[in-house]
């Protein structure tokens, strides 16, 4: 079937991208030949189009499991901004009148991105066996795995999913599974994969750390570093306050740079804004927080700065590989101050039920009375293992989700010591940053880290001239703009 | 401090009869009939609804400031003002100058304004050839609504044209610095638009401000497009159909139900809710719709009685007129006989100043 399509047109076809960029052939035609596929792109190197041009040029519909209904609605919108409109989203937030509207339009649609959780609706199920489903792709594979960062229940059961679609052909796809991780997909899903595996740095992106001792060196440094570098920058923040104090002073610093606040506390109206702002352009230096970019789609980005430590190196891979998409150079920086750590210390510490909850939980389950409600993680996290822990001696399931708990705490911890040994590591950056990833780095296009070649205190993105947008603050010369009239 | 004395001038109007509370509910158009009744009871209908996704931290944060600069006291849940904001409400009274009606408009503006932005930037970019853009609205309702406006005969005519023109003169009928927020608001092909926030930067006056103002503005083009629908073809149909009188949903189905000549126990016993839940339908029911007849409530008899005790003590506070009237009279019945007397009120205001 692969000799009468020419990929390369297609391509242009739907995307307008003249070549494919690395593993992204290799993945597409493994997957046309109907093998079940593994695959790992680093982030920011289109691993999406790896499954939407089979979806858009084979019959039947694509089903999408992806984690997060933001990343589901980033993925729609930008297909939709290109022309593909044949796609949507399905989760719990729509309303009855909203899921039935693309139910009843099912067959219309070649990709359809869905929640995990939608996913064991029976009746979602029943019409998706009624039309053909060509690929069942698992976005963010990772979260199969308890090893895996952002483990999640309910991937936990897409081996049954699979079943009940008849057998689709299945691709797997993660920015960050290790070779541990990678086994633990495979053997979630049962089936035999084609592993086709791509090395996941990137070697565009110059790596540095900055070690500070005050509060208020920080902020200096960073004033430093928005100062040298005239480049679309981003810095993150794990604290909406802090996003919201240092976007302030840095706009106070810098009166003729733009510069926003972006995070998950905001109107939803304002959020839309600034995004669109500084996806055209129109901003030079965005303070956000996690809440930002999970599908943001530009390819300009020079500079992303961690104000705070994230507590995952798969989380840093993630975040800062958000510079440099169009494959010119950028540079990552990390500041980090003592005792930064403690940040994600303490989240992890409320992501997860503590001894007193989960009594709680399970004795209101006995006896079937309400109890004020948990987090939303921390009720996913207990009614799986209630569901797990069906055949168990009553008066043993309390301990066995105990444990469970815990094994889940250790990993997290370990997570947040390989952070902080990276940030602390005595060697090359870039090896370090990818050592349980895979087998060595590429070399670096530019600089490589600052422990090898980089001075980050000299260094300066030289830039051409800005071209400024002339705001207009007259109605009259705005309302013209935009009607474009004299 | 401009929203604060926003919130103070607000705050006069309960005076000695509410609690800050009521304020906040008004302003995020609870929908309870307290608050509703509330609005119409104190005049602050205009500011029903203005801020629906105010919170409550704001809001207490603003109170707090106030009672420590002196400025308000809140003894036994009620508030009072010193004379010290009495004087201040009159010294800076930027907010006198500018129009609300919350009350009608309130629940309209979302979807209106969400449709408004998302209608001009798809009219700006179709009209120059540029079809793929990120919609500025994501609600699923709004752009299908837009969607349907656009298929519309004219709209896309002329680059536009006629959605320019009725712009232009909706533009004429605010202030300059009003019209300018709104513009600055709106995104186009040419760029994004400024964020609330970015637009209060711009200016040196708070968010909250301006976000009051934008809001203003579009009232006052709702108003205007209401009372002239011929000349707004395109934005007309921006507005939300209004099937009902504004009730609320729940206060909805016990009107039916009382239509259908069911007694309020009846009503309790279908819907299953509580006795006092169905009676503040009814006073919502009797304050929006003056055509329903209270008189299978309170006997009209004693309706001149309420009536007379109400005036006589001049207040609103209901635990001090039930002390005043006779043990059986209910607090259900008080308040009916308030939410009516408050219209009568106005009328005869109004014949007066005749």
């Amino acid at each position: 079937m692969n000799d009468l399509i020419n990929l390369e047109e297609e391509l242009k076809r739907y995307f307008n991208y003249e070549t494919f960029r690395v593993g992204q052939k290799e993945i597409i035609t493994s997957v046309l030949d109907g093998s079940h596929t593994l695959a790992t792109l680093p982030t920011g190197s289109g691993k999406s189009i790896t499954y939407q041009l089979p979806a858009l040029i084979s019959s039947g519909i694509t089903v999408v499991v992806s984690p997060l209904i933001s990343l589901m609605f980033d993925q729609v919108k930008i297909l939709k901004a290109k022309g593909i409109k044949r796609v949507a989203a399905l989760n719990s937030l729509m309303s009855y009148e909203q899921k039935q509207q693309i139910l009843n339009h099912l067959k219309h649609f070649k990709l359809l991105y869905c929640s995990p959780e939608m996913l064991q609706q029976e009746w979602l199920i029943n019409r998706l066996k009624s039309i053909n489903v060509s690929y069942l792709v698992i976005d963010e594979a990772h979260c199969i795995s308890q090893w895996g960062h952002e483990f999640r229940t309910d991937y936990l059961k897409l081996h049954s999913i699979y079943k009940q679609l008849d057998e689709p052909t299945v691709l797997a796809l993660s920015a960050t599974a290790t070779p541990e991780v990678q086994v633990d997909i495979v053997g979630h899903l049962q089936i035999n994969m084609n592993k086709i595996i791509y090395p996941v740095d990137r070697p565009n992106i110059t790596l540095a750390t900055k070690k500070v001792e005050h509060q208020n060196e920080k902020e200096e440094y960073l004033i430093h570093l928005v100062e040298n570098n005239r480049v679309p920058t981003m810095v993150y923040f794990s604290s909406r306050q802090v996003s919201e104090e240092v976007y302030q002073k840095l706009q106070a610093y810098f009166p003729d740079r733009r510069v926003a606040c972006y995070h998950g506390g905001m109107e939803q109206d304002e959020r839309l804004l600034i995004q669109q702002q500084f996806m055209y352009d129109q901003l030079d230096v965005i303070c956000c927080t996690s809440a930002f970019g999970m599908g943001v789609d530009k390819s300009n980005i020079r500079l992303v700065v961690h104000y705070h430590m994230p507590s995952t190196l798969e989380s840093y891979i993630q975040e800062m590989g958000r510079a440099g998409r169009d494959g010119k150079h950028s540079l990552a920086v990390l500041i980090y101050q003592l005792g930064d750590e403690t940040i994600p210390f303490q989240l992890i510490n409320s992501e997860l039920p503590n001894d007193l909850e989960i009594e709680t939980f399970l004795q209101s389950n006995r006896n079937e009375e309400l109890i004020d409600p948990l987090t939303e993680t921390k009720t996913k996290f207990l009614n799986f293992q209630l569901e797990r822990n069906k055949t168990t001696e009553t008066s043993e399931i309390a301990s066995s989700i105990k444990n469970v708990r815990d094994h889940r705490l250790e990993v997290k911890k370990q997570n947040i010591f390989k952070m902080l040994h990276w940030i602390h590591t005595k060697g090359c950056r870039r090896e370090s940053l990818y050592q349980s990833f895979q087998d060595g780095v590429e070399n670096p296009i530019n600089f490589c880290c600052d422990y090898c070649d980089f001075n980050l205190n000299q260094w300066s993105f030289l830039t051409s001239e800005e071209q400024k947008l002339n705001v207009l603050y007259d109605w009259e010369k705005r309302l013209n703009a935009i009607f474009n009239r004299r | 401090m401009s929203f604060h004395v926003f919130i103070l001038y607000l705050l006069n109007h309960i005076e000695g009869q509410r609690t800050t509370s009521s304020i906040y509910h008004i302003l995020r158009g609870k929908k309870s009939s307290q608050t509703i009744q509330d609005a119409r009871l104190f005049r602050l209908g205009p500011y029903l609804g203005l801020l629906p996704r105010f919170n409550k931290e704001e809001f207490d944060q603003i109170v707090n400031e106030l009672v420590d600069k002196g400025l308000i006291v809140n003894s036994d849940h009620i508030t009072y003002l010193t004379d010290h904001s009495k004087s201040l409400i009159k010294k800076d009274q930027w907010y006198s100058s500018i129009y609300f009606n919350g009350e009608e408009f309130s629940h309209l503006i979302v979807s209106f304004y969400q449709k408004l932005q998302l209608l001009v930037q798809s009219v700006s970019y179709l009209s120059n050839q540029q079809s793929n853009f990120i919609p500025i609205a994501e609600d699923f309702k709004v752009q299908q609504d837009v969607k349907l406006i656009l298929k519309s005969p004219n709209v896309l005519n002329q680059q536009g044209e006629q959605l320019y023109q009725e712009m232009n003169q909706l533009l004429h009928e605010v202030d300059e610095q009003h019209a300018n927020i709104l513009m600055m608001n709106l995104t186009g092909f040419d760029q994004v638009g400024m964020s609330i926030r970015q637009i209060a930067n711009q200016l040196h006056e708070p968010e909250r401000i301006i976000q009051l103002k934008l809001i203003s503005t579009i009232h006052v083009w709702l108003t205007v497009i209401k009372s002239n629908e011929n000349d707004f073809q395109i934005v007309s149909q921006l507005i939300p159909n209004q099937h009902h009188i504004n009730l609320t949903q729940s206060a909805l189905k016990t009107y039916e139900l009382l239509n259908q000549n069911h007694s309020i126990d009846q009503v309790v016993y279908i819907r299953k809710l509580k006795r006092s839940t169905i009676e503040d339908h009814v006073v919502e029911i009797a304050t929006k719709n003056k055509t329903f007849s209270t008189n299978l409530y309170v006997p009209s008899k004693l309706e001149q009685e309420i009536k007379k005790v109400v005036l006589k003590h001049d207040t609103k506070r209901l635990k001090l007129l039930k002390e005043k009237l006779p043990e059986e009279v209910s607090y259900f019945q008080i308040r009916l006989v308030i939410a009516r007397l408050h219209d009568e009120q106005a009328m005869r205001e109004v014949a007066s100043h005749e």
